[in-house]
């Protein structure tokens, strides 16, 4: 790698959370250079700074040259493939398959992992529909599935800046904003993720088997992340808005068990009761009319919510919390068009209304979050959510199916043999 | 029957809609507060009755009026002393029932709060909803704590302006914005710390000043430059939506996860005058009134107030609107 200072200067800004500077060094450094090696490398940090900053309006570019680079330096190099593997590739709307597809090469920074095993997303679903809704980030086809996995470590690109690589061999769990939606994800037998997006598994997890640990990234990352955008704490009531999803299951978890909060949690059918209660809801309330029933409980409202469900819900929720209280609208479930809001009069005064984006997940703040859960697996405190029904690779279309069955109870996770 | 002169909108209308005429003096009433109104602010709330855009708890003809400031005359079954000096405000005023655009006005005992000040009845008139509502903003909506940071954008507005006074008060660092550059030294007149240009996007620009964001940000333009507001403030920081100049306040195409930055916090305020302490409003109004505060008002007579309403239609006043009910020529 040598485009030089920049691209150092550029790092050490995003380890710094000052993804303004490294967009603005990237941009630089992309003007002085025509390594398509190099291009795609500055345009996958390009785009990550531009994420990290809240600023879209670049992002299709950014992600039509990245992917224009890494077709010219594939053709460059198509010969320098030994060997090919598996993968799950969305190739438009509907249009979903498993193919054979040669090994992905580690771009500078990034890290090259042997695929163990990998929890499925809604993100999956929307693009096997068709598309993110609204998003400015939609998909480009062909691309491989998936937004997250757990594996082992086989290789790196060039390292960019001074951080130790990981050894070979090492367990691993990755998540990072753009896989499986602007390039290449990880819902195959080999993936390459941005170092930022990898973290080593603790000690601590030793125990835990590759489906035990490809259950954690996401939903216990986007569910620490969102309570914590709420700074719930000991103590707090929490209501949690979509309870049976994977996200509602893992916050249910953690905020009762590694928290400390009293918890609430919503289910559209009465069957899910005993489910909820086992991870940790104190309440479990069925839908609809969930406002009332949270007011008949706790009639100046509840301190926090994570809706899990998305616009459907999200303006009953903000109505269940309390004067100063903070809702966290995470994830969506459900999109209604048109949907618009009504500021003075649908946002009731003195609730505070916030939002997480699961992208801003970094390997640093999935660290963090992974050592809080492993601990309380280890004093019995928590159990995995987990949907018993197993599934390997050759099955993803069903298991995708199977995402929105009735009789799923628990994170759809997919094993790599 | 006794009357009195009070202005009464039909049905809304351009500014002559609406006409000074008499109408019945109302009767003191249990748990109700009679006002002899001696002030009343003009607001932007009242325009938009007038404009027809008011949700549907307003009911026509309407004596139009979110505030009144006079003296107390009568309050049954309640413990505000009478001949005392008090300001009323919101809770149905003027929209669901008649307003403050009168001579008398009666209100529940809730709108009301007594204060003890020598400050002249324009001043004082012109201060009751703007503070309650800089004041909530700044508490309520924001939890603003001292030392921090505040964005306040719709920076010349009265409410703009109050806010600015009220964060300095507090301690706050304070920026604020104007789509009219030669308005700057008016903004730093009354301690403004850092004035921006608006064109729209000021996000960045807020970011020159404070890296991370600022703590807290109160949007006073409307929905259209909300969602650039939010991403002026940091993580854990609060955007507090409370007015809108620009007429609007729906966010079509509201995709709440693209809309609000991950980890800023919406909240919006709308309030009464159960927020504001009595003790605020006589410090404000004492100092206003020993000289320490500049607090500009334009006074109008009732007579004036089509002329009064199209110059706030058309943001041709950069002081607060007032109306004095006993003549002032």
């Amino acid at each position: 790698m040598n485009v030089g200072e920049d691209v150092l200067a550029a790092a050490q800004a995003l380890d710094a959370q000052r993804p303004a500077e490294a967009a603005a060094r990237l941009t630089k450094a992309l003007g002085a250079t025509n390594d398509p090696l190099e291009v795609e490398t500055l345009l996958s940090l390009r785009s990550y700074a531009s994420w990290l900053v809240g600023d879209w309006t670049d992002m299709p570019a950014l992600i039509a040259d990245f992917r224009l680079a890494r077709q010219l330096r594939v053709q460059r190099t198509r010969g320098s493939f030994g060997s090919d593997m598996l993968a799950a590739v969305a190739r438009g709307p509907g249009r979903l398959e498993l193919a054979r597809l040669p090994l992905p090469e580690p771009l500078a920074g990034w890290v090259a992992i042997r695929v163990r095993a990998f929890g499925l997303n809604r993100t999956e679903k929307f693009l096997q529909r068709g598309g993110w809704p609204v998003s400015a980030l939609s998909p480009v086809a062909p691309l491989v599935n998936g937004i997250e996995c757990a594996g082992e470590v086989v290789g790196h690109g060039p390292p960019i800046g001074d951080a130790p690589p990981l050894a070979l061999g090492t367990r691993v769990l990755a998540c990072a904003s753009l896989l499986g939606r602007g390039i290449d994800g990880t819902h195959a037998e080999y993936a390459v993720v941005p170092r930022w997006g990898v973290v080593a598994v603790p000690a601590s997890g030793d125990g835990l088997s590759w489906r035990e640990l490809a259950a954690l990234p996401m939903s216990f990352g986007t569910a620490a992340g969102s309570l914590d955008a709420m700074d719930c704490s000991s103590g707090d009531t929490v209501l949690i808005r979509g309870g049976t999803s994977a996200l509602g299951l893992a916050a249910i978890s953690l905020a009762k068990h590694v928290m400390g909060c009293t918890v609430l949690a919503t289910a559209r059918r009465a069957s899910a009761e005993a489910r909820l209660r086992a991870v940790g809801a104190d309440v479990v309330l069925v839908e609809p009319d969930v406002h009332r029933q949270v007011r008949e409980r706790y009639p100046n409202g509840v301190d926090r919510a994570l809706d899990c469900v998305g616009e459907a819900t999200l303006k009953e929720t903000m109505r269940c919390v309390r004067r100063k209280g903070v809702m966290c609208q995470t994830g969506a479930l459900t999109h209604v068009p048109g949907f618009s809001i009504r500021l003075l009069g649908e946002v009731p005064s003195s609730v505070k209304v916030t939002c997480f984006e699961s992208d801003v997940l970094t390997g640093a703040g999935m660290s963090a979050v992974i050592e809080r859960v492993l601990e309380a697996i280890q004093r019995g405190a928590l159990t995995l959510p987990l949907d018993p029904v197993e599934f390997t690779l050759e099955q993803y279309t069903d298991a995708l199916d199977f995402l929105d069955s009735e009789t799923r109870t628990g994170k759809v996770v997919i094993t790599v043999p | 029957m006794t009357t009195m002169r009070a202005i009464v909108l039909d049905a809304p209308g351009p500014p002559d809609t609406l006409t000074l005429r008499d109408v019945p003096k109302p009767e003191p009433r249990q748990g109700w507060v009679l006002l002899r109104v001696e002030a009343f602010g003009l607001n932007r709330s009242e325009l938009h009755t007038r404009l027809g855009l008011a949700g549907p708890d307003v009911t026509f003809p309407r004596v139009l009026g979110i505030e009144a400031t006079g003296v107390i005359e009568a309050a049954p079954g309640t413990d505000l002393p009478i001949g005392s000096k008090a300001v009323a405000m919101v809770g149905g005023m003027g929209r669901s029932f008649d307003g403050g655009y009168a001579e008398y006005t009666l209100v529940p005992a809730r709108c009301v709060i007594p204060v003890q000040t020598e400050l002249d009845w324009a001043r004082l008139g012109a201060l009751p909803e703007v503070l309650q509502t800089a004041w909530g903003s700044l508490t309520v909506g924001i939890g603003l704590s001292r030392g921090e940071t505040l964005l306040v954008r719709g920076g010349t507005s009265s409410v703009g302006m109050m806010a600015a006074i009220l964060a300095k008060r507090m301690g706050a660092t304070v920026l604020a914005t104007t789509r009219q550059p030669e308005r700057a030294d008016v903004l730093r007149a009354i301690g403004v710390d850092h004035v921006l240009v608006d064109d729209g996007h000021i996000a960045e620009a807020v970011r020159t000043v404070a890296p991370d964001g600022v703590d807290g940000a109160l949007e006073l333009v409307g929905a259209p430059t909300l969602r650039d507001t939010l991403r002026a403030c940091r993580v854990g920081g609060t955007t507090c939506f409370t007015g809108m100049l620009s007429n609007k306040w729906i966010v079509e195409q509201f995709y709440p996860i693209e809309f609000i930055p991950t980890g800023v916090r919406l909240s919006a305020y709308g309030g009464g005058a159960g927020n504001l302490p009595s003790e605020v409003l006589t410090d404000i109004a004492s100092a206003i009134h020993r000289g320490e505060l500049d607090w500009p008002v334009e006074v109008y007579d009732m007579e004036d107030i089509a002329r009064a309403h199209e110059e706030m239609e058309h943001n041709r006043v950069a002081a607060k609107q007032v109306v004095l009910t006993r003549r002032v020529r």
